[in-house]
């Protein structure tokens, strides 16, 4: 699992993750993803498409962070799911909680919404 | 019945979660199964395998679980056992579907995911064993 961070203009944090969000993969990124996106307190997008996997211990992760990112009165974003990685959201329903859209310009308007 | 199989025995520790999977694929590759049916078995071993390794035992000493993967003509069957606390996770109630975020519940998300991609589950207590039954389609 791999994370790499960026700053996109309107101060919007963009995590792109690459690999496997399984739970061995949720342990290699839990507290830099977390200080990334939490710690900073603004609005954020996950850029998921690199991610070829995603189990309930990933998706811990994005609520827990989503929740932290929430009480700071920002928001977080998910974007370019694969399909079976969106199925496991989906059934997870996460989408209920968390905005998931397919593009990073959709992504970006949903904050800006 | 009769299928091929793969017989691991894992010891109750989260390092065993990578081997076995890639012992699985392996033993999965020759028949080509699809990318769904794939993700189902992974998704199946890491929830199962974790739920066991965390609360199956309640001592800190190492157990084996026992996994078996059977290929049937249109599923991939895999049977899990060990010898910890009974534990019928099938009989475990979902969690309500989240509102928000505020009130989304973290627990029990591992269950709800292999309940949607698997195909049949069955949960027997044998002479003092857990043994979990899941079966995946073969696509």
């Amino acid at each position: 699992m791999d994370m790499q961070v960026s700053e996109l203009g309107g101060n919007v944090t963009c995590v792109r993750l690459t690999g496997r969000l399984d739970a061995p993969g949720a342990d290699t990124i839990d507290t830099r993803f977390t200080v990334a996106v939490v710690a900073q307190g603004r609005n954020a997008v996950i850029d998921l498409s690199g991610v070829t996997f995603v189990a309930s211990m990933g998706i811990r992760l994005l609520i827990a962070s989503a929740r932290g990112l929430r009480q700071k009165g920002a928001t977080l974003v998910l974007f370019g799911a694969q399909e079976l990685v969106y199925t496991a959201l989906d059934q997870a329903a996460l989408d209920q909680i968390i905005p998931i859209v397919a593009t990073e310009q959709q992504a970006i308007e949903r904050l800006a919404a | 019945m009769g299928g091929p199989a793969l017989r691991l025995q894992l010891a109750n520790d989260r390092a065993a979660l990578e081997p076995a999977r890639l012992a699985v694929l392996a033993f999965l590759a020759p028949f080509s199964p699809s990318a769904r049916t794939v993700y189902a078995i992974e998704l199946v071993l890491e929830e199962v395998l974790t739920n066991e390794i965390k609360y199956a035992f309640d001592d800190h000493a190492e157990h084996p679980i026992e996994l078996t993967v059977r290929l049937e003509p249109d599923a991939v069957v895999l049977h899990f056992e060990d010898g910890g606390v009974a534990f019928d996770p099938l009989q475990a109630s979902a969690p309500q579907p989240p509102t928000s975020i505020d009130d989304a519940p973290v627990g029990g998300l591992g269950l709800v995911l292999v309940r949607s991609f698997a195909t049949s589950a069955t949960y027997e207590r044998r002479d003092g064993r857990n043994c979990l039954t899941i079966g995946v389609a073969l696509g």
